[in-house]
């Protein structure tokens, strides 16, 4: 779509006037990193491959795409219980429990390592 | 000689004593939650939730039949958790059917290909196009499951299509007692018109057989014009596109359209995917009205002025690319479909309603044409209809904004859609369906006890 530049001048007067700004998101950039986190076992990938990955893994969805560096860089800052948190009761576009119906707070915070890098807290 | 106690020995011991009491009177629920932190199951948008005693994610067939016979009842399966409608929720079992999923079975003579009801609608495209193959319409949501999608009558746009329903022509039902039925259109026929859209109260099932055709591509145009050309303009519109929908901006005077058609054109990809644009227009929409929501005249102003300088791209995709998408904006959704005829004129009187009353929204409402079936519990049961959806951000309170527009879906008829949210009870769903007692019969038959009942369906399936 053309930038509608207008509208869009408009609405990012208004939109200066405050309220808050999510994090940037990656809008198709799903370039891996050269070292994953952790290794999902057969069982973790496929269950990984029918929730997180539905959007974590597909570009234009808005979501950070796993294992992008950059792209997880500014939520790796919030610590591995924001993203948790983020993960079980929803965040923005992100459903609560991300798709997957069965899994544990464990499940979600080994999802989200392979995704983010994030060491887990001991 | 006895020891003398201080007061804060006796402090201490009466605490410790306290302590220990109290210990003892903790509920079972209490203690639980101490071990390990309960988990409170929440749906897509995050307005239903509840803490089920259990959570399975049966592997296969004869887990889940083993399942279905032991779980702590009442057992509601899910699918995705798509659904805005608290049919999911229980304090007993959600059984996930996630697992039960991918390509089972094909036939390339007969374009039939069987999957398991887990497989979630975005997976659903690839395998069949390798096939050369493709469904024959597919609804807006690609993140929900075959299983939740048909079970609660879910739909796409275009009046030579049905709902999805109608793709069915074989499925297999597991029943609350571990009984499996196989059912198609010649076997168990009954069983079948019933299980095609059952919202879970029969069972659950596992794997549905699907008429496809040939894969197709489809181009997709969008335009904004004023809502009240579109009305004047429908029944020509409906006709020249094969998918066809609107979509009208609230507290404006007019609406985005969506045409898709099918097209022998070259694949074209306009600069930003369809989910980007979509996205985007949602995102300036909400900041408008965000701003601009104290000053009714001035939004109408902007918002007509941002829809008049829209402009988009057309696209070209094989069709499973362009039917179905990713939505990350959040929200809760009424949807009623009433009959065709009257559905330019239920739509002017919610846009006059929101209007008038400034009631508080911003989300855009949404207007689809269905083909008529002859499903038993299908919302397009015996005919066509006209498919209107209104929404809120799942930030925003629902209620009273769906609560002023319901009675005018009930003014016309309308049968709610049972994924998304509505007030009706049986007494009052029993007249719209012409079949209710056959189905109701049928679900005693596969459910005497009503394991697969929680209080909603309660509500909906049994007269007071």
């Amino acid at each position: 779509m053309k930038r509608v530049s207008l509208a869009i001048l408009v609405v990012s007067l208004l939109a200066a006037c405050g309220g808050e700004t999510e994090p940037a998101t990656t809008a198709g950039n799903t370039e891996a990193s050269d070292k994953p986190s952790i290794t999902l076992t057969t069982d973790q990938q496929e269950t990984f491959a029918r929730t997180c990955g539905l959007c974590h893994g597909v570009s234009g969805t808005g979501a950070p795409a796993a294992q992008d560096e950059e792209a997880w860089a500014d939520r790796n800052t919030q610590g591995m219980e924001a993203l948790l948190d983020h993960t079980v009761n929803g965040f923005g576009g992100m459903p609560p429990m991300g798709m997957c119906m069965e899994c544990s707070q464990e499940d979600f915070a080994v999802f989200i390592q392979y995704m983010s890098g994030l060491e887990c807290e001991e | 000689m006895n020891k003398k106690v201080t007061r804060r020995e006796l402090v201490k011991t009466i605490g410790a004593v306290g302590a220990t009491a109290a210990m003892g009177g903790w509920s079972n629920f209490a203690l639980a939650h101490c071990k390990k932190p309960q988990f409170v199951w929440r749906n897509w948008s995050g307005g239903q939730e509840c803490i089920p005693a259990a959570r399975p994610a049966p592997a296969t067939e004869e887990e889940l039949a083993a399942v279905l016979r032991t779980s702590i009842k009442p057992i509601r399966p899910v699918g995705s958790g798509h659904s805005f409608s608290p049919l999911v929720p229980t304090s007993g079992s959600i059984v996930s059917i996630g697992q039960l999923a991918g390509l089972m079975d094909f036939d390339t003579e007969t374009k039939q290909a069987e999957f398991g009801a887990g497989t979630v609608l975005s997976q659903v495209g690839e395998p069949l196009k390798e096939l050369g193959l493709a469904m024959t319409n597919m609804p807006d949501i690609a993140y929900q499951t075959l299983g939740g999608m048909f079970a609660t009558s879910t739909h796409g746009t275009g009046l030579t299509h049905g709902s999805m329903s109608t793709q069915i022509v074989g499925l297999r039902l597991i029943t609350p007692n571990g009984e499996t039925h196989d059912c198609s259109e010649t076997k168990n026929v009954e069983l079948f018109r019933a299980a095609q859209v059952s919202l879970g109260t029969l069972g659950v099932v596992t794997r549905y057989r699907l008429q496809c055709r040939d894969a197709f591509r489809v181009k997709e145009e969008n335009w904004v014009a004023k809502t009240e050309d579109i009305l004047a303009d429908l029944d020509n519109l409906v006709g020249q596109y094969d998918f066809f929908e609107f979509i009208p901006m609230i507290h404006s005077d007019y609406s985005l359209v969506i045409a898709i058609s099918e097209t022998d054109e070259p694949v074209k990809h306009s600069e930003e995917s369809g989910e980007e644009q979509g996205n985007f227009f949602m995102q300036l929409i909400e900041k408008t009205h965000k701003y601009g929501s104290d000053f009714p005249a001035a939004r109408t102003a902007l918002m007509n002025m941002v829809a008049r300088q829209a402009d988009f791209e057309p696209t070209v995709d094989d069709s499973y690319k362009l039917l179905s998408n990713v939505r990350n904006i959040r929200f809760n959704e009424m949807e009623y479909q009433v009959p065709i005829e009257d559905g330019p004129a239920c739509l002017r009187e919610i846009l006059s309603l929101i209007k008038e009353k400034n009631l508080p929204s911003w989300f855009p409402l949404e207007y689809r044409v269905v083909k008529g079936d002859n499903i038993m519990l299908s919302q397009f049961h015996g005919r066509d209809s006209a498919s209107i959806s209104i929404h809120q951000h799942y930030t925003m309170d629902h209620h009273n904004y769906f609560a002023a527009i319901e009675p005018i879906f009930w003014k016309y008829g309308g049968r709610p859609h049972w994924g998304k949210l509505h007030n009706l009870n049986a007494r009052q769903l029993a007249p719209l369906y012409p079949e209710w007692q056959q189905f109701q019969d049928i679900r005693a038959e596969m459910d005497p006890e009503g394991k697969m009942l929680n209080g909603h369906l309660r509500r909906l399936m049994q007269s007071v």
